[in-house]
């Protein structure tokens, strides 16, 4: 099973974007991290990219101007032709409302209530890239 | 038609219908046969339950609506004791107390719920009017009862719903009061020790642990302001504004006053014109004004201190107060988006803020009968305009 090389945050608070990498480091991630803080500054650095290689997206969901289910809708045609970039919601919504959304996407593989854990973050990089997406 | 012995005689003696006296013999007894069929139709045909009873609690007189209620034929009911379609138990509790006082000469109206063989339980509005003969003797009681069930019904719904919502308000009570005194006190301890730890060991720790002690502190009084906002706009959700006349010229030199430091470290200028006096509450009024201003300091461009200009238009039926600003300006398509609760329209490092100031501003415009709104040009200015109504012309005249 292929390990996760690539991960990118998109999340506004730039205390979880800390955190979050934290984590991902003490859960044995070595990789390459792409932090931003916008759902425009993301799609931005996956649209200029010429080569994108396997990559976990870690997206929040409230953010200010284009959110998380914003983002994922705008990234579908570029999801589409790499079914290596995987998308996983990380958010502090724990709203049903929320996830049966995130659920019905199929641009979003899975659903992370946060706070994230080392043990979670764990299953993410060694499982986060075997074709979840539904 | 046979007619029952008293009824025709049994309405009080003044009111008794009599033929013109001129009618000769033939006629006069033709008069009265018609007069009471139009009587005996007069009673018969109706929504409301009618019966005549004598003294001796008897029916004499039954209408087809009685009738269908008991599901009996009237033959079934009329020479008959009350008691009997009753029942002994209730005729002596409800019916014979009421009656007896309507023989005295009393009227008797009461609401009372019978279980009625053919119709089940119903809440029926009862009349008992005394009925005396020609001589003036109390002769029996005419009862009209008025089914009132579905009346009943709707009001028993209704009294639902508000116990309801006075549990559901005792519930946003409590949940307030957990906001405000549960919920504030572990965060001033984040707060409290964080800051502390700041001002006495930030020189021992390594860099990265202040940073991470930076992202306690922030996050810790960032959670005190939407509390102290979210605690401000349940209050105006729950509470009726108390309306005075306010001179919106003296709100706004308190709000600038407030924000008098703000304005001189972002070189602020400021251009006021007159404004009017309006009806509402002033300290509502206050904070609309003060976050609107304070919205035009902080989303100001970079390099470009902020030009503020709050005016005042007059329109037929309202004023509108405006509060321009030459900042960064609303994107057309979120321009609706920025009343919303929680609507950030930029990451925190950008501008600092919880989203709820300007849903605020739309709640306290709209319990003054008002509403907001914003035009607006990115890179050029915002500019925000309250919708206050203007007092009617005759109040005015009954003050001067």
């Amino acid at each position: 099973m292929a390990h996760i090389e690539r991960i990118m945050l998109v999340d506004d608070n730039e205390a979880d974007n800390v955190y979050h990498e934290l984590i991902l480091r003490a859960a044995g991630f070595e990789g390459e991290l792409w932090i931003h803080e916008t759902g425009e500054s993301a799609l931005g650095q996956l649209g200029r990219a010429s080569v994108l290689p396997p990559c976990l997206i870690l997206l929040d969901i409230n953010m200010p101007g284009m959110d998380g289910f914003e983002f994922a809708a705008a990234a579908a045609p570029l999801l589409r032709r790499h079914p290596a970039l995987i998308v996983v919601m990380l958010t502090s919504s724990s709203s049903p409302q929320d996830h049966a959304r995130a659920t019905a996407m199929s641009e979003i593989s899975s659903y992370l209530t946060k706070p994230l854990t080392v043990s979670s973050a764990r299953a993410l990089i060694v499982g986060g890239a075997s074709p979840g997406r539904h | 038609m046979s007619l029952p012995a008293s009824p025709p005689s049994a309405v009080p003696a003044t009111d008794a219908p009599s033929p013109p006296a001129a009618l000769p013999a033939h006629a006069r007894e033709a008069w009265l046969r018609d007069e009471i069929e139009r009587v005996l139709a007069f009673a018969m045909i109706g929504q409301d339950l009618q019966s005549f009873v004598d003294a001796d609690y008897t029916y004499r007189y039954v209408n087809a609506r009685y009738a269908l209620y008991w599901g009996r034929a009237r033959e079934a009911i009329e020479g008959r004791p009350i008691a009997e379609l009753f029942g002994d138990d209730v005729f002596a509790r409800h019916v014979r107390p009421r009656l007896d006082s309507a023989l005295a000469g009393n009227e008797v109206h009461y609401q009372a719920t019978f279980d009625f063989p053919a119709m089940g339980p119903r809440h029926m509005e009862v009349s008992y009017m005394p009925a005396r003969a020609a001589d003036g003797r109390q002769i029996g009681v005419v009862a009209r009862a008025h089914d009132v069930q579905a009346l009943k019904d709707v009001e028993q719904s209704l009294q639902r719903a508000h116990a309801l919502l006075e549990q559901r308000f005792l519930a946003q009570q409590r949940f307030i009061h957990i906001l405000s005194h549960d919920l504030r006190e572990p965060i001033n301890t984040i707060v409290n020790f964080a800051s502390l730890l700041r001002e006495h060991h930030a020189p021992q720790l390594p860099p990265q642990a202040q940073r991470w002690l930076g992202f306690v502190n922030a996050g810790g009084r960032r959670m005190c302001d939407l509390l102290d906002d979210l605690l401000g706009l349940m209050r105006l959700e729950r509470s009726l504004p108390e309306f005075a006349d306010v001179a919106l010229d003296d709100v706004l030199q308190d709000v600038l006053d407030d924000l008098q430091s703000a304005c001189t470290a972002a070189r602020a200028q400021v251009e006021r014109h007159p404004l009017p006096c309006v009806r509402g509450e002033r300290s509502l009024l206050r904070v609309l004004l003060q976050n609107l201003v304070a919205n035009a300091l902080k989303f100001s461009r970079p390099g470009q201190p902020p030009r503020i200009r709050v005016f005042a238009e007059e329109t037929a039926d309202a004023w509108k107060v405006c509060v321009e600003d030459n900042g960064i300006g609303i994107p057309q398509a979120k321009l609706d988006a920025v009343f919303e609760l929680f609507a950030r329209l930029h990451p925190r490092s950008a501008f600092e803020g919880n989203g709820m100031g300007l849903a605020i501003c739309r709640r306290i415009a709209q319990m003054h009968g008002g509403s907001i709104h914003v035009d607006s040009a990115l890179g050029i200015g915002s500019a925000f305009r309250i919708a206050l109504p203007r007092r009617g012309a005759g109040e005015q005249a009954q003050e001067q």
